[in-house]
């Protein structure tokens, strides 16, 4: 499965492709910001984003909009420090279908990526 | 050359395919008619007269000069080709170079030929033809027919036709098209029969300026020496019958040396497996499994992955290094030459061990940081600043990371722990003497030997561990210090932190280890142990 990490943090970059290779996910691409990532998912075709909210250039929100204009159906998984309710409806709204809040554990990444996976599973079944 | 008529001559070629004709200046009663009834005559048929040449052979004649015509030609004959191997031509050109190498019975001049090759070093002559699989050796080619030719008498000079031959191959194969390629890699070798590509190399002389290095997949045997600064890399078995001088051998399997070595400090081996020589003098390297020397070993520095089984060889000097026990007819010599053998000694597993036992405790204090950094962010209370809830994740992410190598950690320890003390069991065993001042090292402490002491006798750690001098005729033992000057031998783990490192780092780990073991039915003891080193 290919998978798009966008965080300006490389550090939880490496964290989040730690937690994925546990779980067997290897195919993975990295993006610095939103633009970074917009100019990164046409070639790429990922099937999975987890996105940060806060970053430089083009925040996590800015990029999900935009994105959900062309793909209404990969799913994304925001991971931010935002845990605000109005925040994470406006996340939904967007075109979110989870949502990880910062500080996490490796533990409860695993447990939402797969969640997700599982949901997107059932949902084309 | 014969004279018809007066004036005139006649010479055929022996191949009977032309005549030529010369005529005297001025020649009288001599006409064109005349010639060719005189030809003719000759028995030469009218079909492969030339007249136009006879007459104008004639006019110059009359002219008053002298003249020369070819007058009859033949057809020759074309004869057909038999069926062949088109060979590659980088492949035609190594092959040739390959057949002075091979040939038994090439002379040196021949052979020097070889390497008369100004624009490479003498040791990349690479003279053997060496194929990878799937290369592709050259396309079979159909045999060819003939043409029958016409000598200047009519007669037909019948063509011979060319042969079809069933070409055989021999790890090779050929397509629909014919196109012949290597099946694996090895010697290429053609004759008009057969196509070989063969994982054994027979070098009938020594490996010199004639041959260059030698690189070879396969098992390969010389049948002399090896010339100094050559190297002779094979992936299978190398067997050397005559003398190596200081050169660099390297075996993928055993190496047998059939008369010797004589590195000159400079000379290298690898042997994959066991290494077997007459004598061993002046050599460095490895052997990945046991070596077995017949006579002496004098000025080596070598390891040995698993025994030294040489009951008759005398180590007059140098250092052997092994991972389980070493026999030896006799260690040193009367003139105190420096000669040490260490037993159970496995340089990479003691190495492995120094590393985990230096990586341990940093895993510990990394872990135990990050844990005291996440308590004290945990108590500050309040709403979390988004830095903080980054370095919260991180250090989250640091803690859980580090528990998760502790047990791989733990368990390669505890791997590394049980092969080094399978090697510590390990024994020196001498049928002659152990000369005064060699070193003999054995469960990980090192003994210089203060008198000689006489054999059979075997130095070994008992089940304490303690080193002792056993005399193989009578049973009766001593302790190694009461005969050496004994000490630690340097770089030897200590087997006791190992342990302690262990159940820090995964408590109850042997134990766990040790049931997983006995549902699997496996034990880690003895020869085992000495597998793993080696």
């Amino acid at each position: 499965m290919r998978i798009l990490l966008v965080d300006d943090s490389k550090t939880m970059r490496n964290i989040q492709k730690s937690v994925l290779s546990q779980l067997g996910y290897t195919d993975i691409e990295e993006a610095c910001d939103g633009q970074d990532a917009l100019s990164k998912v046409g070639a790429y075709a990922p099937e999975l984003l987890l996105v940060d909210w806060n970053m430089p250039n083009m925040d996590g929100l800015t990029f999900v909009k935009t994105y959900r204009k062309t793909d209404k159906t990969t799913p994304i998984i925001m991971v931010t420090t935002e845990a605000e309710k109005a925040r994470v409806i406006e996340a939904i709204k967007a075109g979110v279908n989870n949502y990880v809040v910062k500080p996490f554990t490796p533990d409860l990444l695993g447990q939402r990526i797969r969640e997700t996976l599982d949901k997107m599973g059932a949902k084309a079944a | 050359m014969r004279e018809l008529i007066p004036g005139l001559t006649l010479d055929i070629d022996t191949d009977r395919l032309a005549a030529r004709i010369a005529l005297v200046a001025n020649i009288e009663g001599v006409d064109a008619a005349t010639i060719v009834a005189a030809l003719e005559g000759e028995g030469i048929a009218r079909t492969s007269l030339d007249e136009d040449e006879i007459a104008g052979a004639v006019a110059k004649a009359r002219a008053g000069e002298a003249s020369e015509a070819v007058v009859a030609q033949g057809t020759p004959v074309h004869h057909g080709r038999d069926a062949r191997v088109d060979i590659e031509p980088a492949l035609a050109e190594q092959l040739d170079r390959q057949r002075a190498v091979l040939s038994k019975t090439a002379g040196d001049a021949e052979r020097a030929k070889v390497c008369d090759n100004a624009d490479v070093s003498h040791y990349e002559v690479n003279a053997l033809c060496v194929v990878a699989p799937g290369q592709r050796i050259g396309r079979e080619l159909d045999a060819e027919p003939g043409n029958d030719g016409l000598d200047i008498f009519g007669k037909v000079i019948g063509a011979r036709e060319g042969r079809d031959i069933a070409l055989k191959l021999d790890g090779a194969a050929r397509d629909g098209a014919g196109v012949i390629t290597a099946k694996h890699a090895g010697l290429l070798l053609i004759d008009p029969t057969h196509v070989t590509v063969s994982k054994e190399l027979r070098l009938p002389g020594a490996v010199d300026f004639t041959t260059g290095h030698v690189r070879f997949p396969g098992d390969a045997e010389i049948a002399d020496g090896v010339r100094d600064n050559f190297r002779v890399e094979v992936g299978g078995t190398l067997t050397v019958r005559n003398l190596v001088e200081a050169a660099t051998l390297k075996s993928g399997a055993d190496l047998v040396l059939e008369r010797g070595m004589a590195g000159r400090n400079k000379g290298r081996i690898d042997a994959g497996r066991d290494l077997t020589a007459r004598y061993l003098d002046s050599v460095i390297g490895t052997v990945g499994r046991d070596l077995i020397v017949e006579n002496e070993i004098t000025g080596c520095d070598i390891g040995v992955a698993r025994r030294v089984i040489s009951p008759k060889a005398t180590m007059v000097s140098g250092l052997i290094r092994a991972a389980d026990s070493v026999e030896l007819a006799e260690v040193g010599s009367a003139a105190r030459a420096q000669a040490g053998v260490l037993a159970g000694t496995s340089p990479k597993v003691e190495q492995t061990a120094r590393s985990l036992l230096a990586l341990a405790p940093r895993v510990l204090a990394d872990v135990a940081a990050a844990q005291e950094r996440l308590k004290t962010l945990r108590s500050i209370g309040g709403k979390m600043s988004p830095a903080q809830a980054e370095e919260l994740t991180e250090l989250e992410f640091a803690v859980a990371s580090g528990q998760g190598r502790m047990e791989p950690i733990a368990r390669a320890m505890l791997r590394a722990g049980e092969v080094l003390e399978s090697c510590r069991r390990a024994g020196v065993i001498v049928q002659g003497t152990i000369h005064a001042g060699s070193k003999v090292s054995v469960a990980g402490v090192e003994a210089i030997i203060k008198r000689s002491l006489e054999g059979p006798i075997t130095v070994a750690a008992d089940e304490q561990g303690t080193a002792l001098v056993r005399d193989q005729r009578t049973g009766s033992a001593v302790e190694l210090s009461s005969v050496a000057e004994v000490g630690a031998l340097e770089g030897s783990v200590d087997l006791a932190a190992v342990r302690a490192a262990v159940d820090e780092l995964s408590p109850g780990l042997a134990e766990r280890v040790e049931a997983e073991r006995a549902k699997a039915g496996k034990v880690i003891c003895g020869d085992a142990g000495a597998k793993i080193a080696a």
